[in-house]
């Protein structure tokens, strides 16, 4: 899995995922977060996670994204997954990842999510 | 000399000058045996007794138009390809026939320098296509197997090799294979770090690299880096198995309790894998000592009317997977 640095706007860190969601390969210790956004302050940020152009995700990635979510939480930072292909989705959904997890269908609808995860 | 007439390809215009001048390219700059027909009814019956490999059709005639013809083809005939000649102005048509599945089109100004190298282009994707679908109608089922060591980069190769492999015999769609691959993915996965390298999940808890630092020394050490995976896959049209086995000591699966309709299930670092297997799978077995898992994938509507869909398979094949 690969993240791509988008241009931040209104405030808002957009990182795109690339490939699977999986961490098979990974190095311990490796965040790819932190290594993609350059310091830990991602998790105090507002980040748009776009998943579209990951076609798979297995129970590591999701392990990643709950991860991941608990340290933005810590940390006062919100992360919000968007644009999600429809396996995708559906997998997080059976696994009731909606439950702890911000998930958006499109970055317009993700946009609204962290507005009102930022408010409350 | 001239080659000899490997390919018969069947020229259909109503326009006789055409027709020769299509021909003509044909016969002139290839060894291939050119047929004529005058409309799309004479190109129906001439599939009949000339049996071509390729349709080279102009798109307006009288009768049946070459749109038509297309369909028919693609209907009675779906193993011949058909490449469209097209007249200037009838580009949105030729884009309606190819989605309707003519192989390709040639405009009619450029036959003399593009007829050619496009038929050899289509016999040539024709070909294989061909062999492959007609290995299919007589294909009953295969039987794969592999041997891994621990290292998790070979499992997506793996997967995909099989995902490719149901997709290409078993007309698997992109739902079916994302499912496969998933199953697949987690029991390999589960194999080579909880059975091979007998990591316990609990040392992932609360984010810890643990699990992962010793992942990474086990692989490097006796017992664990002499253990393998076995893979053992069986593919056919209704029936899919795979049986994975590892090397280490076998768990106890009824210890991996994963539901999450249990919010305290929702963040815990075991048994996502396990419960993404059951979901996918229609059926999961594990052998006593719990290093061996069999899953079981049938497919609801299986494909076409092709023997294999309904034949039953073969003792032999049944019995090597089982």
């Amino acid at each position: 899995m690969e993240l791509s640095l988008q241009t931040s706007i209104d405030g808002a860190v957009r990182i795109d995922t690339l490939g699977k969601i999986t961490r098979d390969g990974w190095p311990p210790h490796y965040d790819p977060l932190v290594e993609c956004y350059g310091s830990n302050e991602i998790y105090s940020q507002r980040l748009l996670l776009n998943l579209e152009n990951s076609g798979h995700i297995d129970s590591t990635g999701v392990e990643w994204l709950l991860e991941a979510n608990k340290k933005f939480n810590q940390n006062s930072g919100v992360m919000v997954l968007h644009s999600a292909k429809p396996m995708i989705t559906e997998l997080l959904k059976m696994m009731r990842m909606h439950l702890v997890l911000h998930i958006a269908s499109d970055e317009m609808e993700a946009r609204h999510k962290l507005e009102s995860s930022s408010q409350t | 000399m001239s080659a000899p007439h490997s390919k018969t390809i069947l020229v259909v215009d109503d326009n006789p000058l055409d027709l020769q001048f299509a021909g003509g390219i044909i016969t002139g700059q290839t060894g291939y045996r050119v047929v004529y027909a005058r409309d799309g009814v004479q190109a129906m019956e001439l599939m009949q007794c000339e049996k071509p490999d390729l349709v080279l059709t102009d798109l307006q005639m009288p009768e049946i138009d070459g749109l038509a013809l297309v369909e028919g083809l693609r209907q009675r005939y779906p193993f011949v390809p058909a490449v469209l000649m097209t007249a200037f102005g009838s580009e949105e048509i030729a884009v309606e026939a190819l989605q309707k599945g003519a192989a390709s089109y040639v405009p009619k100004k450029e036959l003399r320098r593009r007829l050619v190298d496009t038929l050899r282009g289509v016999l040539a994707a024709a070909d294989g296509h061909q062999r492959h679908e007609k290995v299919k109608t007589c294909w009953q089922g295969t039987h794969f197997k592999f041997c891994i060591d621990n290292d998790d980069a070979v499992i997506p190769v793996l997967v995909s090799h099989v995902q490719q492999y149901a997709a290409a015999m078993c007309d698997d769609d992109e739902t079916e294979s994302f499912r496969l691959g998933v199953a697949l993915h987690e029991a390999l996965r589960n194999a080579i770090e909880h059975g091979n390298l007998e990591l316990n999940s609990r040392l992932r808890a609360d984010g810890s690299d643990e699990y992962y630092e010793m992942a990474q020394r086990r692989r490097r050490e006796p017992p664990f880096c002499h253990r393998r995976v076995w893979i053992e896959a069986y593919e056919s049209g209704d029936v899919s198995r795979y049986v994975i086995r590892d090397e280490g000591p076998g768990f106890d699966r009824t210890l991996v309790n994963y539901d999450p309709c249990d919010p305290a299930n929702i963040a815990k670092p075991s048994g996502r894998g396990l419960f993404l297997i059951h979901t996918f799978m229609d059926e999961v077995a594990f052998n006593d000592t719990g290093n061996e898992i069999t899953m079981t994938r049938r497919r609801k509507s299986p494909r076409g009317d092709a023997p294999h869909a309904r034949a039953p398979r073969s003792w032999q094949a049944q019995q090597a997977i089982q």
